[in-house]
């Protein structure tokens, strides 16, 4: 009934492409983190950047469109999260084993990564974008579409709720 | 270790895996999109004004096509290589499939009504395709059956034969290799099984699906590489139906002023604020809307709009204050004018299993237990003590107290598209009869659309009096649409068009009851056409204003409107 907004061209613009090619490293990190498998940070990173392709006219007009393809990829991964374990409890078959690889693995890492998952979503996202990206406060703010009192709020909250369980698991030292 | 030590080092960790991650080229992102987004086109058709319609894939099993054909003329492939190319042997499913998958794909349907695909009318050859991590070639394939049941999935496999003769027969199910993709959001997709083929080498490849005893074969040629026979891609200039902005050179946007302000859906993260008196626009983000989150999801109840999907708000329009009004799904609206309905399905997929539905009033309090919806069709409106629900044939009307479902048989999907005290405005496809149903005593009013025409989105006024309808050519993509509108007291019907100010496929009211609006869906482009309609007077005109981007019109009373321009406000 409506005219589709799909892809009918393979026109790529170039500032697009200096935004994918620059951008999608970080961006899978950035969904690895959130999500725990690669395989996965790299379909929901793709499927980010398609997002902005689809709508590149308005994105491109955006302050940050960097910043944007993080929030999408993020919603993305929140959002896999979320089906994952609900289709889990309904049994179906996708086990999070399944689509965890931790083949090869910092087990440090993994940890700590496993942990942040388990945080609210937004302390998680803030928490990876500034440990991965190591962005300032500012720019967590700007990405995600927040305050930056939201943002130091999230980080000190995340960060002493992370230090708590993997202090009890003894990988970190109990003062913070 | 501290604290920040390992926080740091699970960073450059997490960094590094994204570093390590293969970039493919983008312009093979966007030919693997093509398939993938094929579900995506159905659904986005069968959206209705609630914005979350999606006609369940459902055909009806019986016919059996010719076998496949084998042509050896496959340009730029081996003539020992037996490419499949469907020929006469295309398939065309049943009952509310597409005869063919949409034209952008460039495919055919190809099988049975137990097992089929879409494959290259010219035959399958797949170049640069993406690298799995041990150099294999991978491709995801989509199969479809009749026989699919959500209750009863079943195994399903795909045998890849090497005809080449150099590489060993595998095996993809549904559930190995990189073939599932559990994290897929369109509702559509239940029916849809998505396999992954990991190719050790290039070559001519056989591939057979089996799914509950039947099984579907096609041949393809993979190429890796810079290797194998080259291949021209032919590219056709991208289409636009960007119009150019005609607004007055001064003064309110419509000749008078209207008092009203236009909230749209941008369908990107937040809403435009269109005021036609002051010439000025704005966007800002609406709380519960989301970067890249489904369109189609912002509906006035009331004083408050409601948006979200997965969480959904309500915020009050005048002061933008939201109210989480709890997790689901997806929302319909009640014919309550404070509630809503949450649909809440398993797994978060819209279509997958029957859905927990219960309303919730505007201050988040629930007002119906919730409970199973017993039928496997998709609400998508409230009614007077239940839902009306999209069924293959037409609409059903589900009690919501007894669970008893009764259905308006209407020949092919059905499509509910406002309600207004008992009255339910519905079609089925192809929506050439509009029927307005009592959904007490099933009594109905049939309308006609003129010889060729079909009836687009609708909407009741406020008070019930008038019922506007979109009517467009059949199959022309709502170009030279039209407004109908019906005095439902008097039963005169009146026509109103502006065929040069592009194609409209929404109608809102104003909440005085006497203004009518007619927009444009203009996601991704840069203007957006807009129709404004006083039946006072009887006057129609028409902008196209500077703006994109567009979906889902709210009309509010621009006195309430202050809060939607303190920032990146756009005056024209």
């Amino acid at each position: 009934m409506f005219e589709s907004d799909d892809v009918a061209d393979v026109r790529v613009p170039d500032s697009f492409e200096v935004l994918y090619r620059e951008n999608y490293a970080a961006v899978v990190g950035l969904v690895y983190a959130l999500s725990g498998s690669r395989s996965v940070a790299e379909d929901l990173a793709q499927e980010a950047f398609l997002r902005a392709h689809r709508d590149w006219t308005r994105v491109s007009e955006m302050d940050r469109p960097d910043g944007w393809v993080r929030r999408v990829a993020m919603n993305l991964a929140r959002s896999w999260l979320r089906r994952l374990r609900s289709e889990t409890r309904a049994r179906l078959r996708i086990g999070p084993e399944g689509a965890i690889s931790t083949q090869h693995a910092d087990l440090g890492s993994e940890d700590f990564w496993r942990e942040v998952r388990r945080l609210p979503s937004r302390q998680a996202q803030a928490i990876a974008l500034h440990y991965i990206e190591d962005l300032s406060i500012s720019e967590v703010a700007n990405t995600l579409g927040i305050a930056e009192g939201t943002v130091k709020a999230l980080l000190h909250q995340g960060r002493a709720r992370l230090h708590r369980e993997l202090a009890a698991k003894g990988l970190v030292d109990h003062e913070l | 270790m501290s604290f920040e030590e390992i926080a740091s080092h699970a960073g450059k960790y997490a960094a590094e895996i994204g570093r390590q991650a293969e970039r493919p080229a983008f312009t093979r992102l966007l030919s693997r999109r093509r398939r993938t987004s094929l579900v995506s086109a159905w659904s986005l058709a069968a959206v209705t004004v609630v914005g979350f319609v999606v006609i369940a894939l459902v055909w009806s099993p019986g016919e059996t096509p010719d076998g496949p054909v084998v042509s050896p003329t496959v340009a730029g492939v081996p003539a020992s290589c037996p490419v499949t190319v469907p020929g006469e042997a295309a398939f065309t499913p049943a009952s509310a499939a597409p005869d063919d998958p949409p034209e952008v794909y460039d495919d055919v349907w190809f099988g049975t009504p137990d097992l089929w695909t879409l494959i290259d009318p010219g035959g399958e050859v797949w170049s640069d395709l993406p690298k799995g991590a041990d150099g294999s070639l991978t491709e995801r394939t989509f199969w479809w059956s009749a026989n699919y049941s959500a209750d009863d999935p079943g195994e399903f496999t795909v045998t890849a034969e090497h005809l080449s003769g150099t590489a060993p027969q595998f095996e993809a199910s549904q559930t190995g290799g990189t073939g599932f993709n559990p994290f897929m959001t369109q509702p559509t997709h239940e029916s849809v099984t998505v396999v992954g083929l990991d190719f050790p080498d290039s070559g001519c490849w056989s591939l057979t699906a089996e799914y509950k005893g039947s099984s579907l074969s096609y041949v393809v040629w993979v190429e890796d590489e810079n290797v194998g026979p080259a291949t021209t891609v032919a590219t056709t200039a991208p289409t636009t139906t960007t119009l150019a902005a005609q607004v007055p050179a001064d003064g309110p946007i419509f000749g008078e002023e209207t008092g009203m302000v236009l909230l749209l859906d941008d369908g990107l993260e937040g809403l435009i604020a269109f005021d036609p008196d002051a010439r000025r626009a704005a966007a800002s983000l609406v709380e519960g809307q989301r970067p890249g989150d489904e369109a189609f999801s912002m509906v006035r109840i009331g004083d408050k709009l409601v948006v979200g999907w997965e969480n959904i708000y309500a915020v009050d329009i005048a002061t933008r204050q939201s109210l989480s009004l709890g997790s689901a799904t997806a929302f319909v609206p009640s014919a309550t004018e404070t509630n809503v309905w949450l649909v809440d399905y398993p797994g978060g997929r819209v279509g997958l299993g029957r859905p927990t539905v219960w309303q919730v009033n505007s201050a988040g309090e629930t007002t119906s237990e919730p409970r199973e919806l017993n039928s496997d069709s998709l609400p998508v409106f409230g009614i007077d003590g239940g839902l009306a629900l999209s069924s293959d044939e037409g609409i059903e009307l589900w009690d919501g107290t007894t669970g008893e479902v009764r259905t308006l048989l209407g020949g092919g999907p059905g499509f509910a598209h406002d309600v207004s005290g008992d009255t339910l405005a519905w079609c089925s496809e192809p929506c050439d009869i509009l029927n307005l149903t009592n959904t007490s005593d099933l009594t109905s009013q049939r309308y006609d659309a003129p010889e060729g025409m079909r009836f687009g989105e609708n909407a009741f006024s406020d008070d019930g009096r008038y019922l506007a309808a979109i009517v467009a050519p059949l199959g022309d993509a709502f170009n030279g649409a039209s407004v109908l509108l019906l005095d439902r007291e008097s039963g005169v019907t009146t026509t109103f068009a502006d065929p040069g100010s592009g194609p409209i496929h929404f109608v809102t009211w104003a909440p005085d009851n006497d203004q009518l609006f007619a927009t444009g869906y203009s996601y991704g482009e840069g203007t957006t056409p807009i129709w404004h309609y006083r039946l006072s007077t009887g006057e129609l005109t028409t902008a196209v204003i500077p703006v994109g981007g567009a979906i889902t019109p709210v009309v509010i009373d621009r006195s309430v409107a202050d809060e939607y321009f303190t920032a990146d406000v756009a005056g024209f």
